[in-house]
């Protein structure tokens, strides 16, 4: 079997991942803005008598390496070994696509040019001669529609075409000074016989344009002595020509004149212009004076939804997994087996899936956000504010998938340029509450603010994170990271109506990990919390609670909580919530509601047992403390390996265990003298 | 003038970038190239964000800071 390997490449939010899952089958996060894929992704299958293996690449709008994940795709296209690249553009922008596609000319690889979005193109009357371009570029030219899935057997076979087809060489034509020059360059080169694997055609532009390697390596050269002369001469004749020293901007310049005439040969337009949707939206969510309270209504409305909606089904699910407790037990024949598995295991599993209605509403509201185009406007509104607190209004992208999840989170600071802006953004991501803490939120709300509305407390929960995290963002910024300030240049995307198969997918992915992690991880983590909270036994005798293992674990840490008002149960619970946070509500499950319900308590009304336990054990202002507590603590282990990766060292982790440690006893002190004050 | 002068609705037409290398390479590279035209869409109530509509109908947004580095002349529709 032959091995092809290809690089999809182009610029951001033109539909590269999209495109590839519309090919492979495969599930590669899409979004509508740019920056959705930050990272090299590989996607292998097989196809007739190859095995093919597809890389996404982040999007770039040019090959600079002005941010992070730019770099990825610089570095890849430079180092990585390739057969071809797929050039995947925007129909409805390919003026300016094209500056990115002369940019790939250059590379001296086999190019296919996909023109993605051709639905859009042909609604908004764009008429595109692919003929024509295919001649202007030398490469053969196809068109696609990712969401309507247009194109995408021709583009399959399309690249088996051009793998086993003959290299063809690059062909975009430069000014005529500079046209001139590169004639002289090659003229030498040929003269010499120079060995080289590159094309004499590349090296002279990479001479030209200054190309530290290309350079580096003629330096090496005999040729060299001969050939310094006629480019040093080729400089003054270019710079007299623009009257201009900066080569840079002089190709720049060359290069959006060739993106601009390759563009005016092709593109006819038929209808006046695009539609007015993008206008009419935005003349209400970025209004300067609605914007920002639209937003908030918004944000205040999912917390609304997610409360109550997600509380709807919980007793079923509840009830469910009562059933299925006893079940187990009885058939294990009310043993230690028996009651670890019912007790321990399930107990633990069951208080953690209760809320996955919780989370998936959650999750659709992020997934809407995201695939809408309702984020880069959020961005744009709340960049002035962010300045403020010496974020960078790029940072708000990651903030928002933080309330997702902290560990995607992390990775998508890699939009970001500026190194200190990343480290400000990685150091407050953690105080943005992510969905593994929800249940916590829901859970408490409902046991200790019963009169209170649910949906605005959790809504005043996750807004207390967010400014807690400008607030650390700004003395950041004033202490540890000072530093100027970076530019912001963002383009908006139109606003686009997700498919259901997209936001079905994504949601459907999120709901299926939760439940996952809940069969396995959580799982074990409840076994482990019974056995430790039910052993040693003393004579065969179970021993109170107390003198258990995680008992004693629990007195050896109390004194660090007893200031803020936890009891040693509370203290586990923060304990085994560092491996993850549905740890937590699975926790005091099994150190609540085991032992409450063995002593008598109607064993059927589980989770009302566990209210019950909790109000009774947990006072109102240990009760805040402890949630005051969890939203500003450490995220999980999975985050804090992704933290230290992103930081670039462990010494970081080592700053954000005690900064977050810090500020979380702090505060939860602060607030559980406060309330314990204002309540009696 | 810079873009920063501009009101909603106005027109106008990119004559200079007034600064380095990296952030005229990043516009260019967003299409936000000299001798383009524009539309100024929207300002944020305080003015520190600018999002310009180009000729091709691409949308970008500038903060305050960016937009007083793009000099330009007011143009008719
Ligand atoms: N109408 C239409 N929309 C599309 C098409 N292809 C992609 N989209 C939408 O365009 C947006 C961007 O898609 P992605 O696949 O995330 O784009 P990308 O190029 O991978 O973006 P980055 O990873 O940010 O560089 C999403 O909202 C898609 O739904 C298409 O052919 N037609
Ligand atoms: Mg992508």
């Amino acid at each position: 079997m032959q091995e092809i390997k290809i690089a999809f490449v182009g610029q951001p939010n033109v539909g590269k991942s999209m495109l590839i899952n519309a090919i492979s089958k495969s599930n590669l996060k899409v979004g509508n803005f740019s920056g959705v894929t930050v990272d090299s992704t590989n996607i292998n299958f097989e196809y007739k008598e190859y095995k093919i293996q597809i890389t996404d690449l982040p999007g770039a709008y040019s090959l600079s390496d002005f941010t992070q994940e730019e770099k990825v795709t610089k570095d890849f296209l430079e180092n990585e070994e390739y057969d071809l690249i797929v050039n995947v553009l925007d129909s409805t922008n390919l003026e300016r696509n094209l500056y990115l596609t002369s940019e790939l000319l250059m590379l001296n690889k086999r190019i296919i040019i996909v023109l993605n979005m051709i639905d859009e193109a042909n609604k908004e009357g764009i008429d595109i001669n692919s003929k024509q371009l295919s001649k202007i570029l030398g490469r053969k030219v196809l068109k696609t529609s990712a969401s309507k899935e247009i194109g995408i057997q021709e583009l399959i076979d399309a690249i088996i075409e051009t793998y086993n087809s003959d290299l063809k060489l690059a062909k975009i034509r430069f000014s005529d000074v500079i046209e001139e020059e590169i004639i002289n360059i090659v003229d030498i080169l040929s003269k010499r016989k120079f060995k080289s694997k590159l094309d004499y055609h590349v090296l002279a532009i990479n001479l030209l344009k200054k190309d530290k390697k290309t350079i580096h390596m003629f330096h090496e050269e005999p040729i060299w002595i001969e050939l310094h002369e006629v480019v040093k001469s080729a400089y003054e004749h270019i710079y007299i020509h623009y009257n201009n020293y900066d080569i840079d901007e002089i190709f720049e310049e060359n290069r959006v004149a060739f993106s601009k005439g390759a563009y005016s040969e092709t593109v006819k337009l038929t209808k006046s212009k695009k539609s007015n949707l993008t206008d009419k939206l935005d003349s209400i969510l970025i209004h300067p004076l609605f914007g920002l309270p639209v937003f908030l209504f918004l944000i205040w409305g999912l917390f609304q939804l997610t409360f109550k909606l997600g509380q709807i089904p919980m007793d079923y699910i509840d009830s469910a997994f009562n059933l299925l407790i006893e079940m187990v037990k009885n058939s294990l024949g009310n043993g230690e087996i028996g009651s670890m598995l019912g007790d321990g295991a399930l107990a633990g599993v069951g208080a953690v899936v209760m809320f996955l209605p919780n989370i998936i509403i959650l999750f659709l509201g992020i997934t809407l956000l995201e695939t809408t185009g309702y984020m880069a406007r959020a961005a744009f509104l709340l960049d002035g504010f962010f300045h403020k607190f010496g974020l960078h209004g790029k940072s708000f992208i990651p903030l928002v998938t933080g309330f997702g999840c902290t560990v995607p989170a992390y990775m998508a600071t890699r939009t970001l340029k500026n190194r200190k802006d990343k480290l400000i953004t990685l150091f407050v991501l953690g105080f943005i509450s992510c969905s593994a803490r929800l249940p916590i939120y829901v859970l408490f709300i409902g046991t200790f603010f019963k009169g209170y509305d649910a949906g605005n407390i959790l809504f005043l929960i996750y807004l207390s994170g967010a400014m807690f995290s400008l607030v650390a963002a700004k003395i950041l910024r004033k202490t540890a990271f000072k530093g100027e300030d970076e530019p912001f240049v963002m383009e908006m995307p139109k606003y686009r109506l997700p498919s259901f198969r997209l936001v079905w997918h994504s949601v459907y992915g999120q709901a299926i990990s939760y439940l996952k992690k809940a069969g396995t991880f959580i799982l074990l983590a409840s076994a482990l919390v019974w056995y430790a909270s039910n052993y040693p036994k003393i004579d065969n005798k179970s021993v109170e609670i107390e003198q258990s293992y995680l008992g004693s674990i629990g007195k050896t840490i109390e004194p660090f909580f007893e200031p803020i008002g936890f009891n040693w149960k509370m203290s586990v619970a923060i304990l085994t919530g560092l491996s993850a946070k549905e740890v937590v509500v699975s926790t005091l499950k099994v150190l609540y509601v085991d032992k409450d319900s063995s002593n008598g308590d109607v064993p059927d009304e589980e989770n009302q047992g566990l209210i019950k336990a909790l109000k009774k054990n947990i006072s109102i202002p240990s009760a805040i403390a402890f949630l005051i507590f969890i939203m500003l603590y450490i995220p999980c282990f999975a985050a804090a390996a992704v933290f230290t990766r992103e930081a670039g060292g462990i010494k970081y982790l080592g700053y954000l265990f005690v900064f977050t440690t810090t500020t979380a006893w702090i505060f939860s002190l602060i607030a559980y003298h406060l309330s314990k004050f204002l309540i009696t | 003038m810079t873009v920063y002068d501009l009101k909603i609705g106005d027109n106008a037409k990119i004559i200079n970038f007034l600064a380095g290398r990296e952030f005229r390479r990043r516009l260019v590279s967003l299409g936000v190239t000299k001798e383009s035209k524009f539309t100024i869409k929207h300002v944020t109530m305080m003015r520190n964000v600018f999002e310009l509509e180009m000729e091709s109908g691409t949308l970008v947004a500038l903060r305050k800071g960016e937009a007083r580095k793009v000099e330009v002349k007011l143009c008719k529709k």
